[in-house]
């Protein structure tokens, strides 16, 4: 642990049912936490009764592992390292979308990832967004191929088939690296003749890379191994006969020749299943002599799929394959603190917490970002998990814990506290441990009660934040949660605050009328989140509405007059318009891409390069709202108006209060531009304070934005479907009936199986999965993840249309007045 | 607006008016002669002469000010007839500063008045130093056999169910008849009164409406009652007041009612709102229904608390006899608690200054924060409106301290900040939430409430977490600012601690800094001030010449030239103007 050089941080990422928890078992198992035989079937970082019962992984879970590797090995590697032992910290990730936060946290504390592909299902859309997040945090990736033997038993394929589907994995996996390239982070795209992709079976245990059938045959051709494994590997055809290698197909005589990688890679293991599944005994010892693989006397007496299992884990044992990758190719905290120090902190990068950083100097001042919260036994609290990016953590340092609002300088946000001890996680047990140096992964005891998610840890005074992290996915699934008995609120209340310590990405607010509301990403996330609270939490029973949608309201055009609004008194008078901002730079303000903590100058810059603002306006931005950061602006466009910073507070106190509560129906707005054309002021101060102009500049937000085609959006899923080609009509009809749209269908090479991806609006979504099910007889189960937010088509103010409706509904539902009131309601005139 | 209006001139201020609906009356106003009959002025006459109060002052809400003057006119008439001389001064009290259903104790203070005489909607609570005597309509112009026509569709569905009448006092008095029509097919229905100590010496007069009576209110002793004796005839009546002396009405300053709103025939024991009393239930008070008469814009504070009392509410509209169920919003005010806990700087709002006990509560409110870590200023700004509570916005949660009737601001949704009532507030100060579906609005009932944090402050205050931030349900993160004053022992340590420099209560040569930094705070002659450091730390306008830039502005400046002088009235710009 404190050699850093021979330490590697990474999480295990993939679609859901691909075998990450399964894989990763291999790993636990060469530690010798878990026995051989239950590899593969314990699946020990599913700590959760219910992760066990569902077969799922709902929380990521980190274990620390200890390695050795050979001398050969470690000259491999192309980095520093010192001596041959590795210490591997692993985060196994849910692979459902619904849980797509829990792998942007454990992205964060960690330098490489292993990417799960199943040889069958290939990339799919949790494969991508993944893969995607992970690229973005500048983790270097690393592929497995899962599930080979489902390709052998299963659907029986040749080797060429074979050869096939793992070239288009890796390409398809290569498509999407190449798309969200990164410069500094260089060539991530993966290789199998470089060793970057390794072929596995979780379940039986086995896993290769072609790197180790390069060492086996550069001793038998003479080769060197480099070479040796470019030759393995695509258009690269070995002739028996002359002994040469070529990379035409065909030899001279037009006879077709195997490919290399057929040849000398796959045919011993379709040997090995050949043998052992079509039970020809005595071919068995033959072959077995041949590999070099020594049976024990019992073990012998196996046959079918047990013998499969330890001829194969012989052969060829995962934990190595998996572990030769990690360790040569995945880089040490110090190779990837260099490059991805500046995307990580806030501050500037010359600042000595960045510079730390970069160094992953363990004697400079602590940095460290806890990314969750892990539950202890202890009812209540948790540790804060997170990683130290720069110093030493020990048990009793005073540090300071700011939290995510916090800005330097300010004291919101900020505790100095002392932790009360510092552990390390090992799935579901910890060590104590006296004090962790830069670069590794940790647990702390002791801070729990200051963050409520995430957020820094550091001994440096002038130090930023770390940057918080952004969720690929949005808490758009909401339901109102009330207790039965008056009696339990303290409780539910106190669940609550577990519940979101607990989930990086659940939301537990409360909605304008009064209900206590828990926002998931989906049902699924929904259901866990509500189980949890009810059972573990809270310990309540409790009383939940049917799931709801939150919209947001918007504008579509420029107001089509300009709105004015006069302060009570008479004596101000604020002129403005509203217009609709961009989806892309809506899209950049919410995921942060354009951030209200930025340099306005730097930032004006970005909007005008990219998203053809003018420069002059772009600088006048006065605030994001809601809450300060939401995709809402208010941009001043006056000409020398007397007074008008004074104003300036009160203006951005109005507009987060007008973009939080909406005119149509108290929703958040959204990609509304407010532009303030001009201001009358009283030229004395006590007239112009802000109960003069907080109430007008929030009617005039409201006027302009009525004036401007109001309307409001809806959440839309992204739907993936994969299903074999007779449910597709039944997918097809359900589909209809919701609201959904076809994006596209497709057939995977190679398999029965069709892809079918759909945008369905969250509205529709509630009890889609079931009825896909009846459709389908069962063959169809679709994924769903929070894709966009989509303009519903009509008047919102029009109670006939569908938003109307909708409109109307929530109105009541929140106790206001039906009708929408007009523009007149906050328009005042000259 | 027609054409006519045009732009306000600036500093002109009529404009501000432009919004204020007329008061219109929705019935059409009485004759001259009528007012003497709905007002019952010859009972009042009798009553200030029996009194002999000197000193009349008349106080009207906004929609009856139309009749102040005839009334004024007639009493000093009156006065003049029967005394052949001017010794009585008639002063009419418009525009209350607060509510209007309360007695404006310091507008009557103003003309040294001897008795208020209310007139219109009242609360009915209790006042600190007058006598009043509250005026009803007592020809209230209803179709009774509608109204009893609308109780029967709100509630034939089944007759058997437990049915409370209630009326706005203004309305009590067609209370009793609606109930007589109704209790042969009702059986299980109840009227209420208004709660003045009742004493059945008159129950023979039940026949007529306008019947005189007075009642003596002072709650202490219920023997000091009077005896009202109706002699049958419509205008003469003779009241005796319990206790008309000054030193007396100190204590328990004497209420009259005219008409009476008591209903005679039957024995109204318990109380349930602190102005209403009904007979002795058949079954608990929340398995009835309430129907609720009232005027169209009924008092909502009265409303909601009357339906947290009651299973359900129907309110029926005098004027317009429509039946209706009030939008229930407790659940709203369930979040503005949660707002006030993670509150760090609290406004008491004074919206009363002639209820008693207001003081009370005032210093109770002030002890409770303080001991909950929080911060508290308190304001008395006159009738609250949007504007001027926006102006400090240093405030997170305002208190109001108010009438029951009119003083309780419930729709506060177009407030920057939201309004809560003492108890929500001493709720919101536990430590634990509680809500329980009450919701009291009487200042009795929070003076016995205790406050949740006083056996914590001694522990709480040396254990490390003291400071920990407390989890904000609304939105769902947590909150680090909910109690500035948790810090202090922190910061009386470090005062000790650092140089006589920083020490603010040191003498003359210490830092003539106004605020002083001190660990966490900002504070101002060793008061930690939560205004101050907003100032300070949230808004970008810190005052003038805070936007002074020597980089940019390092130009010599402009010559100073003389400008105008004198005052508003009158500019004199230059030399050459004086004279």
């Amino acid at each position: 642990m404190d050699k850093v050089t021979n330490v590697r941080n990474m999480s295990v990422i993939a679609h859901v049912d691909h075998g990450k928890s399964t894989l990763t078992d291999s790993l636990v198992q060469r530690a010798g936490i878990i026995s051989a035989a239950k590899a593969g079937e314990a699946r020990f970082t599913d700590t959760r009764k219910d992760e066990q019962e569902r077969g799922i992984t709902i929380k990521s879970t980190a274990i620390s592992l200890y390695g050795e590797m050979t001398e050969e090995d470690t000259k491999e590697i192309k980095q520093k390292t010192q001596g041959t032992e590795f210490l591997v910290n692993l985060i196994d990730s849910p692979g459902h979308v619904d849980f797509s936060s829990e792998v942007t946290a454990a992205l964060r504390v960690t330098d490489g990832a292993l990417v799960v592909v199943d040889t069958v299902e290939g990339v799919c859309v949790q494969t991508e967004t993944v893969l995607r997040q992970a690229l973005a945090e500048r983790i270097k990736p690393v592929v497995v191929i899962n599930k080979v033997d489902r390709a052998l038993l299963e659907l029986q394929t040749t080797k060429e088939d074979l050869y096939q589907s793992f070239a288009r994995t890796v390409e398809s996996v290569n498509v999407v690296i190449s798309t969200y390239f990164d410069k500094s982070l260089g060539d991530v795209q993966v290789y199998p003749e470089k060793g970057t992709v390794a072929f596995a079976s979780g379940l039986h245990g086995w896993a290769f890379t072609i790197r180790q059938f390069a060492i086996r045959y550069s001793k038998k051709f003479g080769v060197d191994r480099e070479k040796m494994m470019e030759r393995l590997w695509g258009d690269s055809f070995f002739n028996p006969k002359t002994k040469k290698w070529t990379n035409k197909e065909k030899d001279a005589d037009g006879k077709v020749l195997e490919r290399a990688f057929n040849m000398f890679v796959l045919d011993p293991i379709f040997k090995i299943f050949n043998a052992i599944m079509n039970y020809k005994k005595e071919e068995i010892p033959v072959l077995l002599e041949k590999l070099e693989i020594n049976l024990k006397s019992d073990e012998k007496e196996l046959e079918g799929k047990a013998l499969l299992k330890i001829v194969m884990r012989k052969f060829l044992p995962a934990a190595d394959a998996l572990m030769e990758m990690i360790v040569i190719h995945l880089p040490s905290p110090v190779t990837a603190q260099a490059y991805r120090a500046e995307t990580l902190y806030e501050g500037p990068s010359d600042d000595p917490a960045c510079l730390a950083i970069k160094e992953c100097d363990p004697k400079s001042d602590l940095m460290l970002y806890v990314s969750k919260m892990v539950p202890t036994s202890d009812k209540g609290r948790f540790y804060a998990f997170g990683r130290v990016f720069a110093g030493t953590v020990r048990s009793g340092q005073k540090v300071r814990i700011q939290g995510p609002n916090y800005i330097p300088g300010k004291k919101d946000d900020l505790f100095i506290k002392a932790i009360q001890r510092t552990v390390l996680m090992m799935g579901r047990f910890v060590e104590p441990i006296d004090d962790v140096p830069a670069g590794n992964i940790v647990g702390l005891v002791g801070v729990d009660q200051f963050l409520l998610k995430s957020g820094t840890l550091t001994t440096y005074e002038n130090a930023h934040n770390l940057k918080v992290m952004k969720f690929s996915v949005s808490p758009v699934v909401q339901v109102a949660v009330d207790v039965k008995n008056a009696n339990d609120l303290p409780k539910l209340v106190e669940g609550l605050k577990r519940l979101s310590k607990s989930d990086p990405c659940v939301l537990t607010t409360m909605s304008e009328s009064g209900e206590h509301i828990v926002a998931c990403t989906g049902e699924l996330h929904l259901e866990i989140c509500l189980k949890d609270l009810e059972e573990d939490h809270a310990g309540i029973p409790l009383k939940i509405s049917p799931p709801v949608v939150s919209y947001r309201e918007t504008v579509e055009a420029e107001s089509s007059m300009t709105a004015l609004s006069k302060s009570p008194n008479k004596h101000n008078r604020i002129y403005v318009k509203a217009q609709p901002i961009d989806e892309e730079l809506a899209l950049a303000i919410e995921n942060g891409t354009v951030n209200p903590r930025d340099d306005f100058k730097v930032r004006a810059r970005i909007m005008a390069d990219d998203y053809g603002w003018d420069v002059t306006d772009a600088r006048k931005i006065w605030c994001f709202g809601p809450d300060g950061s939401g995709a809402n602006l208010v941009v001043d466009q006056t000409k020398a108006v007397q007074y008008l910073h004074e104003i300036k507070d009160s203006v951005v106190a109005a507009f987060q209060w007008a973009t939080k509560e909406g005119p149509i129906f108290g929703e958040n707005m959204r990609a509304v531009r407010v532009n303030i054309l001009d201001v009358t002021l009283h030229p004395d101060a006590i007239h112009r304070g802000g109960g003069q102009l907080i109430p007008t500049m929030r009617r005039v937000t409201y006027a302009a934005t009525l004036l401007a085609e109001p309307r409001i959006q809806e959440p839309v899923f992204l739907v993936e479907i994969q299903c074999p080609e007779n449910a597709i009509g039944g997918i097809y009809s359900v589909l209809n009936k919701k609201r959904g749209q076809v994006l596209s269908e497709e057939q995977r090479p190679g398999t029965p199986l069709f892809t079918v991806k759909a945008h369905l609006p969250v509205n529709e979504s509630f009890g889609f999965t079931g009825e896909l099910r009846q459709a389908t007889g069962g063959q169809a189960f679709p994924q769903m993840v929070f894709d966009h937010w989509q303009v519903m088509g009509g008047d919102p103010l029009d109670p006939s249309s569908k938003p109307g409706q909708i409109v109307a509904d929530a109105r009541t539902r929140r106790g206001m007045k039906q009708e929408v009131p007009g523009y007149e309601e906050y328009y005042d005139k000259l | 607006m027609s054409e006519i209006s045009i732009a306000a001139p600036v500093l002109s201020t009529e404009s501000e008016f432009d919004k204020v609906a007329l008061a219109a009356r929705s019935r059409p106003s009485p004759s001259e002669d009528d007012l003497i009959k709905v007002y019952n002025l010859d009972q009042l006459v009798n009553k200030i002469v029996e009194n002999d109060y000197k000193s009349i002052a008349l106080q009207f809400p906004d929609d009856l000010i139309q009749d102040s003057t005839y009334i004024s006119r007639f009493l000093s008439q009156q006065f003049l007839k029967l005394e052949g001389q001017q010794t009585r001064n008639v002063y009419i009290l418009a525009d209350t500063s607060y509510s209007p259903c309360c007695i404006d104790e310091v507008a009557a203070k103003h003309v040294n008045a001897d008795v208020v005489v209310h007139f219109g909607n009242a609360c009915l609570n209790p006042v600190r130093s007058f006598p009043v005597i509250y005026v009803f309509d007592s020809t209230v112009n209803v179709d009774m056999d509608l109204v009893e026509t609308k109780f029967v569709e709100a509630f034939e569905e089944d007759p058997n169910q437990h049915i409370l009448l209630v009326a706005e006092t203004n309305y009590s008095i067609i209370l009793n008849d609606l109930y007589e029509r109704v209790k042969a097919k009702f059986p299980n229905c109840l009227p209420s009164s208004v709660n003045a100590l009742h004493d059945d010496t008159q129950s023979d007069e039940t026949t007529s409406a306008p019947t005189a009576s007075c009642q003596s209110c002072s709650g202490s002793n219920g023997s000091s009652c009077c005896n009202a004796t109706g002699n049958g005839s419509k205008d003469k009546s003779n009241c005796h007041s319990c206790s008309d002396k000054p030193s007396d009405t100190k204590t328990s300053p004497s209420v009259y009612f005219i008409p009476t709103l008591d209903i005679p025939a039957l024995h109204t024991e318990s109380t349930f709102l602190p102005t209403r009393r009904h007979p002795s239930l058949k079954t608990d008070l929340s398995d009835y229904k309430a129907f609720f008469i009232t005027s169209p814009s009924p008092s909502s504070s009265f409303v909601l608390h009357l339906s947290t009392l009651v299973s359900s509410v129907t309110l029926l509209d005098v004027d317009t006899l429509k039946l209706s169920t009030p939008r229930t919003t407790l659940q709203k005010r369930y979040r503005y608690m949660n707002v006030a806990r993670s509150a760090s700087t609290i406004g008491l709002l004074i919206n009363t200054l002639s209820l008693r006990n207001v003081n009370e509560v005032l210093a109770r409110l002030k002890t409770w924060i303080t001991q909950a870590g929080k911060k508290h200023y308190t304001f008395v700004v006159g009738k609250p409106n949007v504007p001027k509570l926006a102006n400090f916005d240093v405030v997170d949660i305002w208190v109001v301290l108010g009438c029951s009737m009119g003083g309780i601001i419930v729709d506060c949704d177009k407030f920057y900040k939201p309004i809560i009532t003492p108890y929500e507030l001493n709720l919101a100060l536990q430590s634990e939430v509680a809500w329980t579906g009450q919701w009291l609005i009487d200042f009795e009932a929070v003076l016995k409430m205790s406050s949740g944090e006083e056996d914590q402050v001694s522990s709480d205050i040396s254990s490390d977490d003291d400071d920990a931030p407390v989890f904000d349900p609304i939105s769902g993160k947590y909150v680090s600012t909910s109690k500035p004053l948790r810090r202090r022992a922190h910061i009386d340590i470090e005062r000790d601690s650092s140089d006589t420099v920083n020490a603010p209560s040191d003498t003359s040569n210490s830092t003539n800094a106004l605020a002083t930094r001190l660990s966490s705070q900002l504070a101002i002659r060793g008061t930690v001030s939560t205004a101050a450091e907003y100032l300070h730390n949230k808004t970008t306008w810190n005052g003038l010449g805070s936007d002074f830039d020597e980089s940019v502005d390092s130009s010599e400046g402009a010559t100073v030239k003389e400008g105008r002088g004198g005052i508003a009235r009158g500019y004199r710009v230059g030399e050459t103007d004086r004279t």
